[in-house]
């Protein structure tokens, strides 16, 4: 019986284990939820900042722009009906980094687009835009704010003084629940 | 080789080649249903999980699930100015908060609850804090920084399937914040009526790639009661010290690995109520006593795909403890496993448990040991299986545990449950669960004394005592439940009605041995206990900055004995619970929580009683803030334990109280 019972643990054990190794090297993708998370965040971002990046007086509406369809889905769906300084948002899918992106007032670049971020913010002037990421160095290169996850939740880092170079104040309430990431700030 | 390849191997293989196959058929859920979130407030958003499927022995929507759940946010613990976590527990409707002294606590959901008897689960971060000596919780030797918990997930009724056994009429479920949220330096110091003095800090940093660790620490000392029923004055002053941290270790976004550890010292009065070792006679006792309790935690998480995860989480905690009619040392190791996945859009949660319980127990003479049990193991497993029968309107949930332990062998706890989503205001559930109550230590293999017995007038007492059977069964009870949420902009109302009926529930027969003169209290486990009842809470936002909740429980309890049967634990009552709480803004730097609580029934042999908490916070900079704190206010002194016949502890009057609390943020 006390060896059925230890042949029963020591296979459970290495079920386990074997279960740990097989699926190490899969690697996981964003879900709806995830994006809709992320847009919740960068709708806060937008409505708890200041600053001369977005005029509401001469703007109609507020426009969240972003390569990834499954995003922008995503956000449509769960800022429907959302307005930021009293506009509408509205989700604009970009189709290749040639596109006009001076109507955008956050633009979003997910873990897909680093080669599109990298023509961008060489080529591109970028200033009046929140930029927001989901990939390392995204800082580093420019970014103003970067999404991480930690025990399968979402945070984010900010560079506030690149958002000051942009003209966005954003808030300390906003400011405070993410991690500073000054490195190579310029 | 050989031995990976016995049969247990080969079946371990054939189902994880089974789990590849079902991984390649994944099919993402496109249903908004699951993503929606409850809130875009940045609070919300900060503890929303990613994925649906993470289950992590946590809950998830609290709208749509098909339980009786309340989640105490830590705005609320912070706002209301409560000091411990039973203090914490007060806010939560329906739960059976009784206070036995200074110190110590009975706690429970939907039964009642008793110093050393219980049946909730009590965890934290997933981890069984319970004693298996008693299969309770010392709850005074739990220390955790109020300030770093997320929140504290209540259910209400069976949580047997995904949590564990003993969980039959509830679980607790406290789980602390990621160290990502405590990058600051937080001091807290108090002082009141009853708290003589408190200091607690937490310093907590970032670590590369995202990682961040924390490190806590705190030392409390606490008055004494100035009433008990006795004549013995009360003698519950208390000391504590805590240590621990937590590190959280990001591999990648898919992959972490969290290490936990707390270590705590009590070193507290209580006074006794024990036989005389020469009479028999009641006497009552003054007695200092101590626990030392170290927890070691270690999860490795990892996000397989969008919509599967996986979680292997290791843990052992000590529980060590000295008083004078009982001595104990636990060591408890637990390993858990757990999937949770889409598969064309079914959500499967499964997952595997052992634990392994390292017993000594000294005897003393008040209470020893039948046999020799000098170890306890438990393993198992769960199925869990939820069907959207209709998308976003009707789901079906069904799953088993199945779990073996040394004491009653196999035992199985299946579960029901359908809700019914009729429009974005209306929700609808119903649930059909058995829950298992394994017999404690004690209770299998305790030989305890007891007030002797005089057969005849003027003549001394004969020794009795309380003998405890490892013929006992488990305990089963299939329960019930209704449940109905309406929600609209500023208010929401969540109602649910429960039937529970146990079977081989604990009872004593006495039984006098000629032979020996002596009077045995014998448990059995042959009774039969009906318990019904509901809750209701009602949550209303008027305006910005004023939010305000009431809520009302009833719990009534019914027992089927057997001839020459006594009831072990509680007996027929009823207990009736009101509770209003409302938080209101004065101004950006002030704002004021009172909790009005209104008891009432015969469950804890006590009359009933009605108090008032408040707290004041004033927010004097940015890094300091300052609050004031009225407890048990209204009444004056009153006695919310005195089940005297299940319990050594003698219980002190509760009386109003105040605390004044400053606390940097730095």
């Amino acid at each position: 019986m006390f060896n059925s019972r230890c042949s029963i643990i020591r296979s459970f054990f290495i079920y386990c284990l074997l279960t740990l190794a097989v699926f190490t090297s899969i690697r996981g993708g964003a879900s709806p939820r995830e994006d809709a998370i992320k847009s919740g965040f960068i709708y806060n971002f937008a409505r708890y900042s200041q600053g001369k990046w977005f005029n509401e007086t001469t703007n109609k509406n507020y426009y969240i722009c972003s390569f990834n369809a499954q995003f922008i889905a995503s956000a449509n769906h769960t800022l429907k009906a959302r307005k930021i300084k009293n506009l509408p948002v509205i989700m604009s899918l970009l189709s290749s980094q040639f596109d006009n992106i001076s109507h955008c007032n956050t633009l979003f670049m997910t873990k897909d687009d680093v080669d599109k971020w990298s023509y961008l913010v060489k080529q591109v002037p970028l200033t009046s835009i929140m930029l927001v990421g989901e990939f390392d160095d995204f800082i580093a290169t420019g970014g103003h704010i970067n999404f991480f996850i930690v025990g399968g939740k979402v945070r984010f880092e900010v560079n506030p003084d690149k958002l000051k170079q942009s003209g966005i104040l954003m808030s300390s309430k906003v400011l405070r629940l993410g991690r500073t990431n000054k490195a190579n700030s310029q | 080789m050989k031995k990976l390849l016995t049969r247990y191997g080969f079946i371990s293989l054939i189902v994880i080649l089974l789990n590849q196959t079902w991984f390649v058929s994944i099919v993402k859920a496109d249903s908004f249903d699951a993503n929606q979130l409850a809130s875009l407030e940045l609070d919300e958003l900060l503890a929303a999980d990613v994925q649906v499927t993470s289950a992590m022995k946590r809950l998830q929507n609290m709208s749509d699930s098909a339980a009786s759940i309340y989640v105490l946010s830590n705005k609320e613990i912070m706002r209301s100015g409560v000091t411990t976590v039973p203090d914490a527990l007060k806010l939560v409707p329906g739960m059976q908060i009784r206070q036995v002294d200074n110190n110590q606590w009975a706690i429970t959901l939907r039964s009642t609850a008793g110093r050393y008897s219980s049946k909730l689960l009590v965890m934290i971060d997933g981890q069984s804090i319970y004693n298996p000596g008693f299969a309770g919780v010392y709850w005074e030797a739990l220390n955790i920084p109020l300030y770093d918990i997320e929140r504290i997930e209540v259910i209400r009724g069976q949580g047997g399937l995904l949590w564990g056994s003993n969980a039959t009429n509830g679980v607790v479920n406290i789980i602390s914040k990621h160290t990502a949220d405590t990058h600051s330096a937080f001091v807290q110091l108090e002082k009141g009526s009853v708290v003589e003095g408190k200091a607690n800090f937490r310093v907590g940093g970032a670590l590369a790639n995202y990682s961040s660790f924390r490190l806590f620490g705190g030392v409390e000392r606490s008055e004494e009661s100035s009433a008990n029923q006795i004549s013995l004055a009360p003698s519950d002053d208390g000391k504590k010290q805590t240590v621990g941290g937590r590190v959280d270790l990001n591999f990648n976004d898919d992959t972490s690995l969290l290490l936990q550890t707390q270590y705590t010292h009590i070193n507290m009065g209580q006074n006794l109520k024990l036989s005389n070792l020469v009479s028999y006679e009641d006497e009552y006792l003054e007695d200092q006593y101590t626990r030392d309790h170290l927890q070691l935690m270690a999860r490795f998480e990892q996000r397989l795909s969008a919509d599967s995860n996986q979680m292997l989480q290791a843990s052992i905690s000590s529980q060590k403890g000295e008083q004078l009619f009982y001595k104990d040392d636990f060591f408890i190791t637990d390993i858990d496993y757990q999937m949770n996945t889409l598969v064309n859009d079914v959500q499967l949660d499964w997952g595997g448990n052992y634990r392994y319980n390292n017993i000594s127990v000294s005897d003393t003479d008040y209470i020893s040991s039948l046999t020799e049990v000098d170890s306890y193991h438990q393993f198992g497993g769960f199925l869990q299986a939820q069907f959207n029968l209709i998308p976003e309107t009707l789901k079906l949930i069904i799953g088993n545990k199945t779990e073996k332990n040394s004491f009653t062998g196999w035992e199985h706890q299946p579960m029901a449950r359908l809700s019914w989503r009729l429009d974005e205001n209306h929700f609808f559930w119903g649930a059909v669960s058995q829950g298992v109550r394994i017999p404690s230590l004690f209770e299998y293999n305790g030989n305890a004394l007891a007030k002797g017995i005089r057969l005849m007038d003027g003549y001394p007492l004969f020794k009795a005592d309380v003998v405890g059977s490892s013929e006992l069964e488990a305990e089963t009870s299939l329960s019930k439940e209704l449940g109905y949420r309406y929600q609209v902009k500023n208010w929401d109302l969540d109602f649910s009605l429960f039937h529970t009926k146990s079977k081989n529930v604990l009872a004593i027969k006495s039984d006098f041995d000629v032979s020996t003169n002596i009077l045995h209290h014998n448990f059995v486990a042959n009774a039969e206990l009906i318990t019904f009842g509901g809750e209701a809470v009602i949550k209303w936002q008027p305006f910005a900055g004023f939010t305000t909740e009431l809520g009302y429980s009833l719990t009534s309890y019914e027992y089927h004995l057997p001839e020459k049967t006594r009831e072990a634990i509680g007996y027929d009552a009823y207990l009736r619970q009101f509770i209003s709480k409302a938080n209101y803004e004065i101004s950006k730097n002030h704002s004021v929580f009172a909790v009005y609580r209104i008891e009432n029934g015969e469950a804890y042999g006590t009359d009933g009683f009605s108090v008032l908490d408040l707290n004041w916070n004033w927010q004097l900079s940015p890094i300091t803030s300052l609050s004031f704190s009225g407890m048990n206010l209204l009444y004056g002194r009153h006695l919310e334990y005195n089940n005297t016949s299940e319990t050594y502890t003698v219980a002190t009057y509760i009386e109003p109280s105040y605390l004044v609390r400053l606390t940097m943020k730095l």
